[in-house]
């Protein structure tokens, strides 16, 4: 990205949102910060956010009356909740009650976090022992106190996150570089909760979370008897997840995992990976939603030793959750990195940032809404369309990976229920790429002529065609992307409007091939 | 199982805790929502305490939520779609702008100030409903995989919403 290559509006959004990773959000910044015409943009487009965020204090809230009086505590709730679940019995329901009587009167009345900081600190701190600490995918090992100086690679990044945050990194896990960094924030909001683990167990979990800094929110869990800390948490601007605990002993009951997720660590594998397993992988994701494989590879390592699940560009969220559904498969690895890609494909460009463009974009986007009778309708039909077409991609898109992972030669070696399943979920793209087909045509159809499908021809195996079809869709999935929601001169506007009924027909054409194929 | 009892009900007990505080910190906003979403006065409430009520009890069973805000207009996205289908249509609030003049603004600066604020509102009301939607929950600070999850669409349709929906209150708002 240089000077003379704008940011797209998309770009500029998204950084605006914090919705880029570090690495991407310093590459916008470093060129915003040399290029005027795209610092200008943002800046309007800020303007833009501020202003809803004006209409929905000034307009919207104070219209919709929110009750600031009235509100029942939910603990006659959660009562009355229990006594309908325990119904079945007077005897277990005092049990219960007298079960949560004897736990309250165990448990510690509630404390603010300055004064279990001010207690902890006050205790003398181990300064041995390590602490193991894990982000994503990542784990690795450090002493419990380290010496100032110049870290080991592994550890630079992180290293460079305390720092900058001004918390310390020579002893993370310590009550007093926790209240220190928390004693030196201008504005805070902090909690205190009991939890407990799998033994006997008691602890505090003190969260202070901030909008100042780097470092939005940082949690440190200590025993309610000793004030040691066993755990903390960060949640560092832009970045995964972070959690840095003492390196326990096997044999040592732990803070129960139950609330976190196991860390997804490639396996040792002695029995190399299976078509099936493979499937299996392929079926998770179906069940996960199509989406999940938008911007997700599958496939058999070199030496098929494992299922390797690759993507860029996801977000922390959805990662964990396909960490957390291909955990439990036997040779998977996955290997997925965060952020939104900032380099988009040229396709999809929606928005340059030429100025001079504006006059005919909104004219040809008048004549749109002529054809769909205002703006309004305009919109609700792009937003569906938009939907569809994307949902077409992202099902084309894991219809291909299942036939380039499946060919002839591998699905004939199949287990019969292996063989079944692939059947069955390959006809469930091909029956959801025709529903999205079918819904997008639809929304179009103010926008389209003459839509002529090709006559459809058999292909040799279902496989064969699926690679077409999904290039097919990709580049109808950016023609409908850039017409509906881009910027650019009446005349191109005018040119994909010709190219429309073409790309959808192509669509068609190698969707009913592949119908005809499935059905042999 | 005497272990196990108190182990459950020390979840219930710590479950409580947690959601009273989530409750108290939250309620607003996610009544707010459900108003916005066209739930009537009178139910907003009742369906704001049924939403941490089911928290409440999805906490107690032991099952982990990674971001309890963005979980809980979720479900009050679910409830108050259900309840508001017999009710009335999502709400586009009409703005009153002369509630909003300070005596201390130029009559000029005013004038251009309103005109601004009705343009951003006939914006607004171009926009599709999903559109509005994304821009409200975002403004409460949920990020685009939680709005996605909240609405049920892909975070690449929002991405798209929000794209064009800011965009053109960019345009309207700097003209």
């Amino acid at each position: 990205m240089n000077k003379t290559e704008h940011l797209t509006v998309d770009d500029l959004i998204l950084f605006m949102d914090r919705e880029v990773d570090g690495g991407s959000s310093a590459k916008v910044e470093q060129h915003l910060l040399n290029c005027t015409d795209c610092a200008k943009r943002l800046r309007s487009l800020k303007s833009g956010s501020d202003a809803y965020v004006e209409y929905r204090d000034e307009v919207l809230e104070p219209a919709l009356h929110v009750p600031t009086v009235g509100w029942a505590r939910l603990g006659q709730q959660f009562n009355k909740e229990k006594r309908q679940r325990w119904g079945w019995g007077w005897a277990v329901a005092c049990a219960c009650g007298l079960g949560l009587a004897f736990v309250y009167l165990q448990l510690p009345k509630q404390p603010n976090a300055q004064e279990v900081l001010t207690q902890a600190a006050a205790v003398p701190e181990q300064a041995t022992g390590s602490l193991v600490l894990t982000s994503g995918n990542e784990r690795l090992f450090r002493p419990a106190v380290l010496e100032a100086g110049n870290p080991e690679a592994r550890f630079r990044h992180v290293r460079a996150l305390f720092v900058d945050a001004h918390y310390s990194w020579e002893k993370p896990l310590s009550a007093r570089s926790f209240a220190d960094w928390r004693r030196s924030l201008p504005q805070k909001d902090d909690s205190v909760s009991f939890v407990g683990d799998s033994g006997n167990r008691k602890f505090y979990r003190v969260q202070t979370r901030t909008e100042a800094g780097i470092l939005r929110s940082a949690a440190l869990t200590l025993e309610i008897d000793t004030y040691h800390p066993t755990k903390a948490e960060f949640a560092f601007q832009g970045e995964e997840p972070l959690e840095i605990a003492e390196q326990k002993e096997p044999s040592r009951n732990g803070l129960q995992k139950s609330q976190t997720t196991p860390p997804v660590t490639p396996k040792a594998v002695e029995t190399p990976a299976t078509p099936d397993d493979e499937l299996r992988v392929f079926m998770a994701l179906d069940a996960m939603g199509a989406e999940a494989a938008e911007p997700i590879d599958v496939k058999l390592d070199e030496e098929q030793h494992s299922v390797l699940v690759t993507g860029m560009g996801i977000e922390a969220a959805r990662r964990k959750e396909i960490e957390i559904t291909m955990a439990g498969l036997p040779h998977t690895i996955v290997q997925l990195s965060g952020g939104q890609p900032l380099e988009g494909d040229a396709g999809s460009a929606t928005a340059g940032s030429n100025d001079g463009m504006a006059d005919e974009s909104l004219a040809f986007r008048q004549s749109l809404q002529d054809r769909y009778g205002g703006a309004r309708p305009l919109e609700a039909a792009t937003d569906k369309a938009l939907d569809a077409s994307n949902g077409l991609f992202a099902r084309s898109h894991l219809l291909f990976l299942l036939a380039r992972e499946f060919p002839p030669g591998v699905e004939a070696g199949l287990t019969a229920k292996g063989g079944a399943s692939l059947l069955s979920l390959r006809q469930r793209h091909v029956d959801a790429i025709d529903g999205a087909l079918r819904h997008l045509k639809e929304e179009l159809s103010p926008l389209l002529t003459e839509a002529v499908a090709g006559e459809a021809t058999k292909n040799a195996n279902w496989q064969s065609g699926a690679e077409d079809l999904f290039t097919a869709a990709r580049n109808l999935d950016r023609l409908v992307s850039r017409l509906l929601a881009g910027r650019y001169t009446e005349e191109a506007g005018n040119t994909m409007l010709k190219q429309l009924p073409n790309e959808l027909a192509k669509v068609e054409t190698l969707l009913r091939a592949e119908s005809a194929t499935n059905s042999r | 199982m005497i272990a196990l009892s108190e182990q459950s009900a020390r979840r219930t007990f710590n479950a409580e805790e947690e959601v009273e505080e989530i409750y108290r910190e939250t309620r607003g906003a996610v009544c707010a929502y459900l108003l916005y979403l066209g739930v009537s006065d009178d139910r907003a409430q009742e369906v704001t305490q049924e939403v941490f009520l089911r928290l409440f009890q999805t906490m107690r069973n032991g099952v982990a939520i990674e971001n309890v805000r963005a979980w809980s207009f979720r479900v009050a996205h679910n409830l108050g779609l259900k309840v508001r289908s017999r009710e009335r249509a999502l709400r586009l609030v009409a703005p009153d702008w002369d509630r909003f003049i300070h005596p201390s603004d130029s009559a000029e600066r005013e004038l251009l100030n309103r005109e601004r604020k009705t343009r951003v509102a006939a914006a607004l009301e171009e926009l599709s409903p999903q559109q509005r939607n994304c821009l409200y929950l975002r403004s409460q600070g949920l990020r685009y995989r939680e709005i996605a999850e909240v609405m049920g669409i892909s975070a690449s349709s929002v991405n798209e919403f929000l794209r064009r929906a800011i965009a053109r209150l960019a345009e309207v708002a700097g003209e």
